[in-house]
């Protein structure tokens, strides 16, 4: 308990010197955190990729359209026990720059498809009831200020209406929440596709996008092959996709400035271990004659060594608990930035464990110092 | 002027002392560079983007998509729509026959395998008229030739030569359910369109059973002409248009990759650099504490408060200059030239460009350095003139 105190006033001999490293090394540690929380948060988003959800789109583009009887033909293929759709709405609110993701589905069918997005069954109730219905995500609802009970009037670049109008309304009669981040599913509006299909003046019956899910991922390969070589030789040839491989394409951006990223982390990193080393090093060196008086009282040099060790612990663990701390309240804020992704409990892990080896390592050769020099000269103060 | 001569007398003693204090220059020196090299190195790839898009941005040339298309694939532009933007465009520039400057496009998705990734990535195969050579005369062939309307030919890019598998001069390929031949590569100044192909807009639109085209460009001779046009085509009630300099439509194209990268090297760079500043704060105190005698004496035998703070800032800004470049430099082997290539735009279709150490990246780095040195030296400075010089001068 006294050597603790020994130490903890080791550590503040030089207060504004102390103060200022452990400023420093904070700030290399909420980066750390931060950085850190990034990668790992991608890596648990694509951890959790449900590879038995396959994604059946137009071979030329997912913008191109495919025709609705093959949701029928998709859903009699061996192995597959559920199918979603959509269409792609491409709609903007109020100005053309302002653009809204809607799309118009079997909104039913999407839920059933999609047991992460959390929406109340009564809302999906009034859903299958009103034709114009909109179920929106919470993130959309704070964005635009919409409610329930609010009708919403949007624009189609592509689809005009039987009667004409490029103005559609909606009524917003559910708002659903993700769980956690999945690829473009976050951020959606979702119609009914049957009230869309009638009313739109063209392309009845054509569609953007297929989801079907197949009883166990071991089949997907074949579900997916199945399904490509179906429309093989119809005018709409398909590409079907993994979630995985699907969502690959959707994070592409993120994940290639995954190499930034790691640049930052490491020369964060770098920095952090000279900052402590030098800090140890420059205390030590000015502590040898007091070194020297606690040797002569008997301390041994493991002892001296050990002290200096949980010093540089002590400054080094206390710098990461407050760095990760203002990472974590600095996180949410990032994550919106790059898509929804959450903190991971493992970034504390690797803070704690980084913090650990930077102070092992800067108290190394300090520590060995300290116990191979003259005790004599040192009292000298030369 | 004697001021003049005492700091410069006062900074040069400050500097012989410099050796006994290299561990706390050397840390901030490793400090400083560590920042500017990130951020210089993020900055560089901000300004391949922007040098990509501002190559091909001209201020002069329109773009004209139907409304609201969220990307130029999911725009639709009938023969129709294409008389009514003509008959709009009268203020166009024109070739040495009189023929207005316009060119209509056809945009097919095309997937291809990235050979770094070895990831299947969107490509763009562009259908172009005869004309594109006059609307865009930084098209240059550099291998090969021009492909021939009506035929099954493509030129390729020459940053798709290299990005792409499957790729050679001369060699075929498939693509909707199409052999197509490559018979030349071309190069646009730098452009992002070369990482595309371009084939005949006809033939194109065959294969792809897409009967429209996507985009109209056209070629103003001065701003106001743009101006006049986008007036009249965007108050023509018979046919919904979006009209946008070629610079507006590639920022919006480049917008979110755009914001990832400042992000990144303004706040994680700005969140370092004040790290950064902590430890040159602290190397400088350190270092001045060392000296607390030498400062108080030159205090004591009257040199003036300015000059003492003014040393002691001049020897801080020398050693961020001294990070400064040291982190530019890094930032120049490392990634200067990196080739960067991601998805962009709603539809995720490929970019290809290269970043590039440009000479405001590295201003902006070593400005970054200057603040960061300034901080560090100024805090300590002030704070040591304040200190009781007897105190000081009785200091070990």
């Amino acid at each position: 308990m006294s050597h603790l105190k020994l130490i903890w006033k080791a550590l503040w001999r030089k207060p504004v010197r102390t103060a200022l490293t452990f400023a420093s090394m904070t700030i290399a540690f909420l980066l750390f955190g931060l950085l850190n929380g990034i990668n790992q948060g991608l890596d648990n988003v694509a951890a959790r990729f449900n590879l038995d959800r396959l994604y059946v789109m137009n071979r030329g583009s997912m913008y191109f359209p495919m025709l609705f009887p093959l949701v029928q033909q998709v859903a009699k293929i061996p192995g597959v026990r559920d199918v979603a759709y959509w269409a792609y709405f491409v709609g903007y609110y109020q100005r053309p720059s302002v653009p809204v993701p809607i799309v118009a589905a079997d909104v039913p069918a999407m839920f059933r498809m999609y047991p992460e997005l959390h929406i109340l069954p009564d809302q999906l109730q009034v859903m299958s009831r009103v034709k114009s219905g909109a179920i929106i995500s919470a993130r959309l609802a704070k964005h635009f200020g919409w409610k329930i009970g609010d009708r919403v009037a949007v624009n189609s670049s592509i689809w005009p209406r039987k009667d004409g109008s490029r103005v559609w309304y909606f009524d917003v009669v559910g708002i659903y929440e993700p769980s956690e981040a999945s690829p473009s599913l976050s951020d959606l509006f979702l119609t009914n596709f049957d009230y869309f299909d009638e009313a739109r003046a063209w392309a009845t019956g054509s569609i953007h996008l297929i989801i079907a899910r197949v009883a166990h991922e071991s089949q997907s390969g074949a579900v997916a092959k199945a399904i490509d070589d179906m429309t093989t030789n119809s005018p709409f040839q398909t590409r079907t996709l993994t979630e995985n491989a699907y969502a690959t394409v959707y994070w592409r951006q993120i994940t290639d400035l995954r190499l930034i990223v790691n640049s930052i982390t490491s020369a964060v990193l770098f920095t952090l271990l000279i900052v402590s080393a030098s800090t140890m090093m420059q205390s030590v060196r000015q502590r040898f004659s007091e070194l020297a008086l606690l040797m002569t009282l008997g301390f041994t040099p493991a002892r001296i060594a050990a002290m200096i060790i949980v010093e540089a612990l002590l400054l080094s663990t206390l710098a990461a608990a407050a760095g990760l701390m203002l990472a974590t309240l600095a996180f949410p804020w990032v994550a919106q930035m790059l898509g929804s992704i959450r903190l991971q409990p493992a970034v504390f892990a690797s803070g704690l464990s980084i913090a650990v080896g930077i102070a092992l390592m800067s108290a190394l050769l300090p520590a060995i110092r300290a116990t191979r020099f003259s005790i004599v000269t040192a009292l000298a103060g030369r | 002027m004697f001021s003049l001569r005492l700091l410069l007398s006062t900074a040069v003693m400050n500097l012989r002392s410099l050796p006994r204090r290299r561990v706390h220059a050397f840390v901030m020196v490793i400090s400083i560079a560590a920042v500017v090299a990130v951020f210089s190195g993020v900055l560089a790839m901000n300004a391949g983007l922007d040098h990509a898009m501002l190559e091909s941005g001209r201020a002069d040339r329109a773009i004209i998509l139907r409304a609201g298309s969220t990307a130029e694939i999911a725009s639709a532009i009938s023969r129709e729509d294409l008389t009514i933007i003509k008959n709009a465009a009268a203020g166009a520039s024109t070739d040495a026959s009189g023929v207005p400057l316009i060119a209509a496009e056809a945009v097919a998705p095309l997937a291809l395998i990235e050979k770094r990734t070895g990831l299947q990535v969107n490509a763009t195969l562009r259908g172009v008229g005869s004309e594109i050579l006059a609307v865009r005369p930084e098209i240059k062939i550099v291998a090969g030739r021009m492909f021939q309307a009506g035929k099954f030919e493509v030129i390729v890019g020459q940053q798709a030569l290299q990005q792409f598998q499957a790729l050679t001069l001369g060699e075929p390929f498939t693509a909707y359910q199409t052999q197509w031949k490559i018979v030349g590569v071309f190069t646009e100044g730098g452009s992002i369109r070369q990482s595309e192909m371009m084939t005949d807009a006809g033939v194109l639109m065959n294969v792809t059973q897409r009967p429209v085209f996507q985009n109209v460009t056209i070629d103003f001779p001065d701003g106001p002409s743009y101006e006049s046009f986008k007036k009249i085509a965007t108050s023509n009630p018979s046919v919904a248009l979006d009209v946008y300099t070629e610079a507006e439509f590639l920022h919006r194209e480049s917008q979110s990759l755009n914001g990832l990268l400042r992000f990144m090297a303004y706040v994680m760079g700005g969140i370092m650099a004040l790290g950064a500043i902590f430890v040159a704060v602290n190397a400088m105190y350190s270092g001045i504490d060392d000296r607390r005698r030498e400062i108080a004496t030159l205090r004591a035998i009257g040199f003036p408060p300015g000059v003492v703070i003014t040393a002691i800032v001049a020897e801080s800004l020398l050693l961020a200059v001294a990070g400064g470049l040291l982190g530019a430099l890094v930032a120049g082997v490392v990634a200067n030239g990196h080739t960067v290539s991601t998805a962009v735009g709603v539809d995720l279709h490929e970019l290809v460009f290269d970043a590039v150490i440009t000479i405001p990246v590295v201003l902006r780095g070593l400005g970054a350095a200057l603040v960061i040195g300034i901080i560090g030296g100024l805090v300590p400075a002030v704070r040591s003139i304040r200190s009781e010089i007897v105190t000081d001068l009785r200091a070990i």
